[in-house]
């Protein structure tokens, strides 16, 4: 293996990524891009002062920090897999980013290599997002003697986990391939990620409250995952260093030696349904939605869960069904190919009816099973009913971020910063409604409303992209 | 048409920017309220919040809006602004296409 075309490969890869993310959609427009950096800017900074607010009122000077960092500490392992599942599952679609270097004179192992390089950087990015606000208030209030203890207890073992976890995944890999099954890695690793969290979540919290604890009794508690603070406040940081680079040069050449040799596509639909639905131009578009390899991903995961709910007798309304409405940000471009292969598409207005009716039909399909097992556990129809109008206020919201921020093979970032914009948006409208103190009438047609809106944003950017496409205006 | 696609737009953009105005200055109050049974109240005297104890000795909090004035005020001032700005703009893209136009000829 050659390490300078892991290098160049990896490099590759962003500069695609950049490009491609910078130039799609609403972001091609100088204007939008510079808005959407500056809200970003502006949402980091924001949850900056509110970290630092926050600790500063609660914890400034009473000695309590101690215990919340090793708090962090143990949670730091969770917020890693998190980070892991959410960049593994979205590149989960992304072969054709790979395809990009299938011409190159580069191995296989190379390949893997470069992407885990690039891979690696996108979570240590999101890794900053997370635990980068606590870190500066931390080290603000406490003075920069807290550095070494910061780094030692969330950024060396977040490292650690990452490799480990990286190390997992490969192993898992070369599983799948000796069992002849990984074409369906897109179906199993989601499955394998999402059992992690859940076996991850109750210890995470089982551990603080050990944490809290033995603080309050004045015992001294350990944990594999604290071993790097306590290997710094023992005998130093440099120690700590030392036990991190070496654990990183042992689990690295061992990633390096597992990580699969070939390349297997992965499967993109599961072909049921008669194919005679494909009479009527809705019937399509139902095929288009039902065959794809996410909803199935996305149904089986609320399979699980709603059987695991009722083994377990959890008694909570079904919002894991806003799960499948989900599937709206792929609606558009999905069945984009639809539009483009007649040489009159039909009413614009017709074309979303069918987008957001076929999403419609998905959700009705799988929700009154769903919802029949809720009722069955005694969950009244009346909270089913708040549900069921975020699900479909979520369908029409996240098809208007599939046409706004439209996705494409090999490129999930356009469309995580269109939900992650929306999130937003929609997060600051609640909650300022929220201080308005209206009456549940009102809000429920103030949200009516704005979810009008959103239909009426959607039809106009399909209108606009149909005009695009037949060279009406300039794009 | 035209018009009309245009203020429902400023009208959106003004919307959310209200909403970011309330939310933040409603998390600047909350945190500067830190008596029980003090009134604080933010936004030129828009929001107010009140916390006050209960009788078994849990603290609730009373939010609300008492003078809507404020607000409307800062959606009047952003849709100005995004008309203004809108407008400008306009101006500047058909400048530019007049002078492109020009040095075609």
């Amino acid at each position: 293996m050659r390490f300078k075309s892991v290098v160049l490969l990896s490099r590759l890869f962003w500069l695609f990524i950049v490009r491609r993310v910078l130039g799609r959609g609403l972001l091609a427009s100088p204007a939008a891009r510079l808005s959407t950096i500056f809200l970003l800017v502006l949402a980091f900074a924001g949850f900056n002062v509110l970290s630092y607010v926050v600790i500063r009122q609660y914890l400034g000077g009473t000695g309590l920090l101690e215990p919340v960092l090793q708090v962090a500490n143990a949670s730091v392992g969770f917020w890693v897999l998190i980070a892991y599942t959410l960049i593994r599952v979205l590149f989960m679609k992304a072969d054709e980013l790979l395809k990009l270097s299938f011409n190159l004179p580069v191995t296989n192992k190379e390949r893997t290599m470069a992407f885990a390089l690039f891979e690696s950087s996108l979570v240590l990015l999101m890794t900053v997002f997370v635990f980068g606000a606590f870190s500066i208030s931390t080290v603000l209030i406490e003075g920069p003697d807290y550095i070494p203890r910061v780094l030692a207890s969330i950024w060396f073992p977040a490292i650690s986990t990452y490799l480990l976890l990286s190390l997992g995944y490969y192993l898992l890999e070369r599983a799948l391939q000796a069992l002849r099954i990984a074409r369906l890695r897109g179906l199993i690793v989601p499955m394998v990620l999402a059992f992690g969290l859940a076996v991850a979540f109750p210890q995470t919290n089982e551990q603080s409250s050990q944490i809290a604890e033995s603080y309050v009794l004045g015992r001294d508690y350990f944990a594999p995952a604290l071993l790097y603070a306590k290997l710094q406040e023992a005998v130093g940081l440099w120690l700590s260093i030392l036990i991190l680079l070496a654990t990183s040069a042992a689990v690295i050449p061992a990633i390096v030696a597992i990580a699969p040799r070939n390349y297997v596509p992965m499967r993109r639909f599961f072909v049921f349904l008669p194919s005679r639905l494909a009479d009527r131009t809705f019937g399509v578009y139902i095929l288009v939605l039902f065959r794809s390899f996410e909803t199935m991903v996305a149904i089986s995961f609320i399979i699980i869960y709603s059987v695991f709910a009722w083994l377990e007798h959890l008694v909570f309304p079904p919002y894991v069904l806003a799960l499948i409405t989900f599937q709206g940000v792929y609606a558009f471009s999905n069945s984009e190919p639809l539009r483009r292969m007649v040489t009159y598409p039909g009413r614009t207005v017709a074309n979303y009816l069918r987008l957001v009716g076929s999403q419609g039909v998905l959700l009705m399909v799988v929700g009154i099973p769903v919802i029949t097992i809720s009722l069955s556990q005694g969950i009244t129809f009346e909270a089913c009913l708040p549900v069921l109008g975020l699900c479909l206020s979520n369908i029409l919201i996240s098809t208007l971020v599939g046409i706004a921020f439209p996705p494409e093979k090999g490129n999930p970032f356009t469309v995580i910063m269109g939900v992650l914009l929306t999130v937003i948006v929609v997060m600051i409208v609640a909650l300022g409604l929220n201080v308005f103190n209206f009456d549940p009438m009102i809000s429920a047609g103030i949200f009516t409303a704005l979810n009008m809106l959103v239909v009426f944003y959607s039809i106009l950017g399909m209108r606009r992209m149909e005009r695009i496409a037949r060279h009406e205006v300039v794009a | 048409m035209k018009w009309l696609l245009r203020s429902i737009v400023g009208m959106t953009v003004s919307f959310v920017v209200t909403m970011i105005v309330v939310v933040a200055s409603f998390i600047t109050t909350m945190f500067s309220a830190s008596e029980i049974g003090v009134r604080k109240s933010g936004l030129f005297g828009a929001l107010f919040f009140e916390p006050h104890a209960k009788p078994d000795g849990a603290t609730a909090l009373e939010i609300g809006v008492s003078n809507g004035a404020p607000i409307a005020l800062v959606f009047a001032a952003s849709l100005v602004f995004y008309v203004a700005v809108a407008s400008v703009l306009e101006r500047l893209k058909l400048h530019k296409k007049r002078l492109l136009q020009a040095n075609q000829d």
